[in-house]
């Protein structure tokens, strides 16, 4: 990017007749995907404008509309259960974000000690496949399991333990969402980490050991530092995501039961604007999360740019 | 590999301590789906007396045979291969078109940082879920299997991955096709394109996955259960509260399919392609990663 500015000058030379008989077709193969873009990015994004409106799909749609101000904002800030909403996405997705980012990080340690390649391939070939699989079906699959007679209760009932309703109670329902989720993700978000170590001077664990340096140093003070900085870059960036609680996992696997701790903005959107036709209420929440999000992101991006070697182009 | 310089009493407690930790967090990995497999081997009446753990109780195919002469299922399975195949061959033509021009500096494609800019923007902000929606109904997508390819299929994050892989090809190569007097369309074709396969590759194996993945849109886009693709209307079993939806004559069929090897059968079914696939995106997983996100 930077040495592009140096160029311009030298390139404005040539006449811009000249200059697009040459190179119009690198144009005329970006209209496809500009339209694309056009048609569903950037109409769907002046379609928030519903928010400030009474919308109504017969009267003219989004230009007959009344005008409404932040009425909608109003309506959903005071409903009884936006509080609580809110806090249910705040807390699950943090929860997902920090513990996730341990789980990721240990298990890259561990992975990293060991010496039989083999046994090395097998854990990362089998731990990254459940980042592969949709919602539904593992959804479906921790369904069976976490039901009052699945297995993992009957595992429970082993040590006396009675039925534990994960998905039905409002007291497991949220860590049951964070640990499903950090089952799914923990193996796929070691990579980055991984690839980091593979960067580490192997000179650093020798000159430790002469030192007197045992593994568990080796790891505390070569490992680790070895890989802050995409700890810290991978850290910097997650903060775009604090309002990001997993849409589809939360509406694959809640239910009616557990709304009171399940329920987060995405899902609450879904029922509101699709099951509910509210169109501009729910616009209104999805606007004021998209703010949010953005600015969050917008931030994340300029600390992970200033402070450590994050490049989006 | 630092590993081999280790050899203390204290290592070798470590050594077994950690393949213990490795092995049962491995195993929370491959248990579950082993434990679905084997219910769906199984006979009904163990599957659901919960007496199967991970060896199948009273082998049989009865719930593989129920599912492949299920019409409901057949027709889910053919759309999902058909958005899949036709959505991901969409995808990668729209994404090298993109990322071709873009891959260029400010002298070859004048104006790229405005172009860049209105192509990330959308990566930044959304419309978000209803007014999507509402543009998906009014342009008349709604009950089409096109609702589950049109929408989104520019990627945008593809895009990025496969501009910065085109950038990663040596200048000279290009500069000469540019001086023997070459289209830009021809290089893409004859010089760019051959020699990012590799690229191609990633972005076709997790579009192809992402396709096969997805549910949720056809559940907002598509009312008509017999246009679903698999993964929708597994989801649709698994949430028992919806069925009250379907027609009655389906209900009766249905009836069959909240068996629990029939559910169990249908989740294996729809792994299995991704774990054809898997292999393949193995080689590809590091790259797909850095190279999208990280750039030294």
């Amino acid at each position: 990017m930077a040495s592009t500015t140096k160029n311009t000058g030298a390139a404005t030379k040539t006449p811009f007749s000249t200059y697009f008989r040459r190179k119009w077709q690198l144009y005329f193969m970006l209209l496809l995907p500009a339209v694309e873009v056009l048609i569903f990015n950037y109409i769907p994004l002046a379609g928030l404008s519903i928010a400030f409106q009474n919308y109504n799909p017969g009267a003219g749609g989004l230009f007959g509309s009344e005008f409404v101000g932040l009425k909608w904002f109003r309506t959903a800030f005071n409903m009884p259960d936006f509080p609580s909403i809110f806090r249910n996405t705040l807390t699950m997705a943090v929860g997902k974000i920090i513990l996730g980012q341990i789980a990721a990080i240990i298990f890259a340690l561990l992975l990293n000690e060991v010496g039989n390649p083999f046994y090395k391939r097998t854990v990362q070939t089998i731990t990254y496949f459940p980042h592969f699989l949709s919602w539904a079906i593992i959804g479906g699959i921790f369904t069976d399991m976490l039901s009052s007679s699945g297995v993992v209760n009957q595992f429970l009932g082993l040590f006396n333990v009675s039925p534990i309703f994960f998905l039905g109670s409002n007291q497991w329902f949220q860590p049951t969402m964070i640990v499903l989720d950090i089952w799914k993700e923990f193996g796929w978000g070691a990579i980055v980490y991984l690839a980091a170590m593979t960067n580490i001077n192997p000179e650093l664990y020798e000159s430790a050991a002469i030192d007197g340096a045992g593994r568990l140093r080796g790891i505390l003070y070569v490992t680790i530092p070895g890989i802050s900085s995409v700890i810290v870059m991978l850290s910097v960036l997650n903060i775009g995501s604090i309002l990001n609680a997993g849409f589809e996992q939360i509406l694959m696997m809640y239910n009616p039961a557990v709304y009171q701790t399940g329920d987060i903005l995405d899902t609450f959107i879904y029922r509101q604007g699709l099951l509910d036709a509210q169109y501009s209420l729910s616009t209104a929440i999805g606007f004021f999360k998209s703010v949010i999000s953005l600015i969050l992101t917008l931030t994340a991006n300029y600390l992970a740019v200033r402070f450590t070697d994050y490049r989006i182009f | 590999m630092h590993n081999q310089i280790y050899n203390s009493f204290g290592d070798k407690v470590f050594r077994v301590i950690n393949y213990l930790i490795l092995t049962v967090v491995t195993l929370t990995c491959l248990l579950p789906i082993l434990h679905v497999l084997a219910i769906s081997f199984s006979d009904s009446v163990s599957a659901t007396a919960n007496k199967v753990l991970f060896i199948p109780k009273g082998f049989n195919l009865a719930a593989y045979e129920t599912m492949f002469s299920n019409p409901i299922f057949l027709n889910s399975f053919f759309v999902s291969v058909f958005r899949t195949v036709v959505g991901t061959a969409i995808n990668l033509f729209f994404t090298i078109l993109a990322a071709y021009p873009l891959s260029k500096d400010d002298r070859d494609l004048r104006g790229r940082k405005w172009i860049s800019l209105f192509f990330i923007i959308p990566m930044m902000v959304s419309g978000g879920l209803i007014p999507t929606y509402l543009l998906v109904n009014r342009i008349g997508l709604i009950d089409s299997i096109w609702s589950l390819i049109l929408p989104g299929c520019l990627p945008i994050g593809n895009v990025v991955l496969m501009m910065n892989f085109f950038r990663g090809i040596n200048r000279s190569i290009l500069e000469a096709a540019d001086i023997d007097g070459a289209s830009e369309l021809a290089i893409l074709i004859q010089v760019v394109l051959p020699l990012s396969t590799a690229s191609i590759a990633t972005v076709t194996l997790f579009q192809m996955v992402a396709h096969w993945n997805d549910w949720f849109g056809a559940t907002i886009y598509i009312n008509d259960n017999r246009k679903w693709p698999l993964q929708t209307l597994l989801r649709q079993m698994l949430q028992s509260i919806d069925i009250s939806t379907f027609g009655a004559e389906t209900i009766s069929k249905l009836r069959l399919l909240s068996d629990r090897s029939f559910r169990s059968a249908m989740i294996i079914f729809a792994t299995i392609p991704i774990l054809c696939v898997y292999p393949f995106m193995q080689k590809h997983f590091v790259s797909g990663i850095t190279i999208g996100s990280v750039k030294e």
